[in-house]
């Protein structure tokens, strides 16, 4: 079985570029594709959105993740992005919230039904958004405005709740104002006919529309000028799609669309400094910035934004660090930035891979960080010189490779009751120099990290420490031992898994800290017990299973149950083990067979006995033990036989079982029917064998069915068997 | 593995279209998710392609099999839409990691959407290597009924999976029309005896940004 590693983390961080904030170099939405890796400290691996929470969290007290969830299942180490977002929420609302949330959406769209789930094609501009809304201010102005008659407020209030309601049929829908003709009526039914055609994306049209009503007063005029600049901004953006329907390049992008869209936003600002869409209008700023590809703006705004937040005790939300984010680092370029926690998520970008070992992997990252640069930076980080000391221990360690300067760059201050992230990131950066360079207290320095590291993820990531210097060391086994600092079920079920020998394992079966610690370890010493032919100790061991329960037919018990296959973002507890295969009739379903319990007991008289031997491997092939032994070897780029869990010698296989018994004399003729049967099968479907032992070819296949056929034909495994592969 | 030695590619959003793409044959193109109880479809692009030439899929991913009543109805009409944009729309295919114990599962799913989607639009599936190394080989045989390929990735993120190689031998035999998707920039070394697979179809690359 091929072991997936737990613990990958600690020791690769900064070398593994699958941990890129995917989000797009042009920066137009977000996408969760391959984002692997947030962890409970500050890395050059982690995803940078994710690293952007641990520093909100210092910096304006944001939470990293929700106490509730947190409580619940298990804390995962490294995990995507979006198990760290799933993870910042109350447990999940009932779906009837989620129904609300889409009416609203619903209403201040405002569309026909035909397009309730959908919405309308995203082959349009998605301006629709504001149209129940700006229905609401229409009407309210109409109403309150003494100069439109009567009749005439009732024919444009009825023919703006007609589009208020059908959004995405703007382009089909008639207005009926023939009989508006008042001036002043006549001005809101030129700019009604304007917003049709532009939530129709007519856009040149309903320009025209909004520039006849710009002489007009008060609401109207304001609110026209608006528009005309929505209409622009709608024109900039049409621009600026490409061939793909992605967003083109920057040099591809209707130029004259954006300088006009941002000329008419000017011209409204102007006109309505305080006006009502003003504060709207300002924010285009940013997205200007961004489809005229202007980085420079770009950092300079948002930098003003994130200190502007911190100063008035704001915090910025994660819609809004996300917008940052895909903004500001795909292009690594720093220039207009100065704010800290925005510089240090880009610089930690760029610490990732290693130009020279990794060149492929480069492009994701921007151009390696330099000492000299940082250094430039310096200035930007006076509020902030713990996280200014961090980057540059960060630069060192994963660029330079220097651990020796990290020591000295970071002193140790492991003894806190509580750490903030910036903090513990700068410990934990120790920690991996003290490793690095051999230092005999590595191990009590991760101890002395543990009663500080009380925030979400941080005391699974000092457990993960001791355990991968543990087992560096070849000591993993006092990891199970009463007092130990491990609690992480994780990990000390990986090294139930994987490092526990035979007395270990029974320890566990017995005083495992968890039932599912319990059940792993007797499992594993079970099934390995019957393996090397240990049956009286099995016989022994068994009677701690006890009673239980078979399987529902559809349960998927024993599925998941080992650490490898532990995914953070489907599950969040593994299921226990088939244990129920060991129990008392748990395996009396097998064909021509007793219960393994009954086999033990004859193979411990007599290992050698043959029907029960058959019967061993019967059990092996039903209870799903094929493959048990089998690990990848990648020298040998093949599956090579070893015996788990530190037992001595190599376990048994089944094809080695029905060689012998079809080799050897003393077994009867339903013996040998049964072994040549079996053996026949061990290559069912597809030509591969499942069985172990030493493959052969389809000759020996043949030869194997022929005899089966020709010396055994009346019986009941001859008659069954119709093919061979 | 690069680009530009391949005719098949798959578009995410967000990622911008290279050179290759000026000269591809077939292009998956991303639309947009339908997600777990989220009670919209969520377009990732933003703006439907206006494409001549290539044969293109609409590509929807998901994270259920729960879909509304009308999505079927409703991706048929947005890759009429693409249609109706002078795309040469070829099919569907949904992006969807179903668990190697759940292919039963999702060849019901997938029986359902075949039937609801117009004959005119072929039905793609991606797959997981595992599939083939340890999937159910009756819930294969019953998607091959029902979807016309399937695409098996050989990445995970921008990563190629490790040890490939082992499970390509036991696709040996996979009954089902396939193509392998790559990662531009993994590592690629195409297993002996691929190429003579009768249900081989070829090669997918998936692009990814570089950020320079």
């Amino acid at each position: 079985m091929a072991r997936k590693s737990l613990a990958v983390v600690v020791g690769l961080a900064g070398m593994v570029c699958g941990a890129v904030a995917w989000a797009c170099a042009d920066g137009g939405y977000e996408t969760s594709w391959d984002a692997e890796a947030s962890s409970g400290y500050l890395s050059p691996a982690n995803d940078t959105r994710s690293n952007f929470i641990l520093l909100m969290a210092d910096r304006y007290g944001t939470k990293v993740a929700d106490p509730a969830q947190m409580a619940k299942g298990i804390v995962p180490f490294e995990f995507p992005y979006k198990v760290m977002i799933s993870r910042l929420d109350p447990p999940a609302p009932p779906p009837t919230d989620y129904l609300a949330k889409y009416e609203d959406q619903q209403d201040q769209y405002g569309l026909t039904p035909d397009s309730n789930y959908f919405g309308y094609d995203s082959g349009n501009l998605g301006l629709c958004h504001t149209n129940r809304r700006g229905a609401q201010l229409f009407t309210a102005e109409v109403q309150a405005n003494p100069r439109v008659p009567g009749q005439e407020k009732a024919a444009l209030t009825t023919a703006r709740a007609t589009l208020a309601k059908a959004c995405d049929k703007a382009g089909q829908t008639q207005f009926a104002l023939a009989e508006v003709k008042s001036p002043e009526g006549r001005a809101y039914a030129e700019y009604l006919e304007g917003t049709r055609l532009f939530y129709a994306e007519d856009l040149g049209a309903a320009s025209t529309r909004f520039d006849a009503v710009a002489g007009s007063s008060g609401w109207l005029a304001e609110t026209a000028a608006y528009m005309r600049f929505r209409t622009a901004m709608a024109q900039a953006m049409k621009g600026s799609i490409g061939q793909w329907g992605d967003l083109a390049a920057v040099d591809k992008r209707d130029r004259s669309a954006i300088d006009h869209a941002d000329a008419v936003r000017r011209q409204y600002v102007q006109a309505y400094p305080t006006g009502r869409y003003a504060a709207s209008a300002r924010n285009f700023e940013r997205r200007i910035a961004w489809l005229r590809g202007d980085q420079a703006m770009l950092g300079a705004q948002y930098s003003a934004m994130l200190a502007k937040e911190a100063s008035t005790g704001g915090e910025p939300d994660i819609a809004t660090m996300e917008e940052v984010d895909r903004r500001i680092l795909p292009s690594s370029n720093p220039a207009g930035v100065t704010d800290p926690t925005l510089l240090a998520v880009g610089d930690l970008m760029r610490l990732r891979p290693d130009a020279q070992q990794y060149p492929d992997q480069r492009g994701c990252c921007g151009a390696e960080l330099s000492r000299e640069e940082l250094e430039r930076q310096r200035p930007y980080f006076k509020t902030q010189p713990e996280l200014f000391g961090y980057l540059l221990a960060a630069e060192a360690f994963y660029h330079r490779r220097q651990p020796r300067e990290v020591l000295s760059l970071i002193p140790d201050a492991a003894h806190q009751s509580r750490f903030g992230y910036v903090q513990f990131s700068r410990q934990m950066l120790r920690g991996f120099a003290l490793e690095a360079v051999g230092d005999r207290n590595a191990r009590g320095f991760w101890l002395s990290l543990l009663p500080g590291a009380t925030q979400p993820y941080q005391r699974t990531t000092v457990e993960l420490a001791i355990f991968e210097h543990d087992q560096k060391a070849g000591a993993v086994g006092r990891l199970l031992e009463t007092g130990s600092p491990i609690l992480h079920p994780l990990i000390r079920q990986r090294i139930i898994e994987d490092d526990a020998g035979p007395d270990l394992l029974r320890a566990q079966a017995r005083t495992g800290a968890t039932p599912q610690q319990r059940d792993v370890a007797l499992y594993l010493l079970l099934a390995n017990e019957l393996h090397h032919g240990w049956y009286r100790e099995f016989l022994a061991d068994q009677r701690m299973v006890g009673p239980r329960a078979q399987p529902k037919p559809d349960e998927c018990l024993g599925c998941a149950w080992s650490v490898g296959s532990y995914e953070p973002s489907y599950r969040e507890d593994l299921s226990r083990p088939p244990l129920h295969v060991f129990a008392s009739g748990g395996s009396n379903d097998l064909r021509a067979c007793p219960d393994v319990l009954a086999t033990a007991t004859s193979l411990s008289a007599n290992p050698a006995a043959i029907r029960p031997r058959l019967c061993l491997a019967e059990f092996i092939r039903r209870k799903g033990f094929d493959g048990w032994s089998d690990q990848y070897d990648i020298k040998l780029e093949r599956n090579v036989a070893r015996s788990r869990n530190g037992f001595p010698g190599k376990p048994i296989e089944r094809m080695t079982i029905y060689q012998e018994v079809i080799a050897s004399p003393l077994a009867s003729a339903d013996d040998k029917a049964f072994a040549l049967n079996r053996a026949v099968r061990c290559y069912q479907p597809a030509g591969y064998n499942s069985c172990g032992g030493e493959d052969v070819e389809k000759p020996v296949r043949k030869a194997w069915y022929d005899r089966l056929r020709k010396e055994y034909p009346g019986t009941a495994w001859a008659k069954e068997l119709k093919y061979y592969w | 593995m690069r680009a530009d030695r391949y005719d098949t590619f798959w578009l995410w959003a967000g990622v911008s279209p290279p050179p290759a793409l000026e000269k591809a044959n077939e292009v998956y193109v991303l639309d947009g998710e339908i997600r777990q109880g989220s009670p919209r479809f969520t377009p990732l692009r933003p703006s439907a392609p206006r494409t001549r030439g290539p044969a293109i899929w609409l590509v929807i991913r998901t994270d259920t099999t729960a879909w509304p009543d009308a999505a079927v109805v409703g991706i048929a009409r947005r890759a009429d839409g693409w249609a109706r944009n002078g795309n040469h729309v070829v099919g569907v295919q949904i992006d969807f990691d179903a668990g190697t114990k759940r292919l039963d599962d999702y060849a019901t799913f997938l029986e359902h959407v075949r039937k609801e989607l117009p004959q005119r639009y072929q039905l793609s599936i991606t797959g997981l290597m595992d599939w083939s190394a340890n999937g159910d080989p009756a819930a294969l045989a019953r998607l091959k009924g029902v979807v016309d390929e399937v695409v098996i990735q050989t990445y995970q993120g921008r990563s190629t999976i490790w040890g490939y190689e082992r499970y390509f031998d036991r696709m040996k035999g996979f009954p089902i029309p396939f193509k392998i998707g790559l990662v531009e920039h993994g590592r690629w070394i195409e297993p002996p005896g691929l190429r003579a697979e009768p249900n081989f179809r070829g090669y997918v690359v998936f692009l990814v940004n570089r950020r320079d």
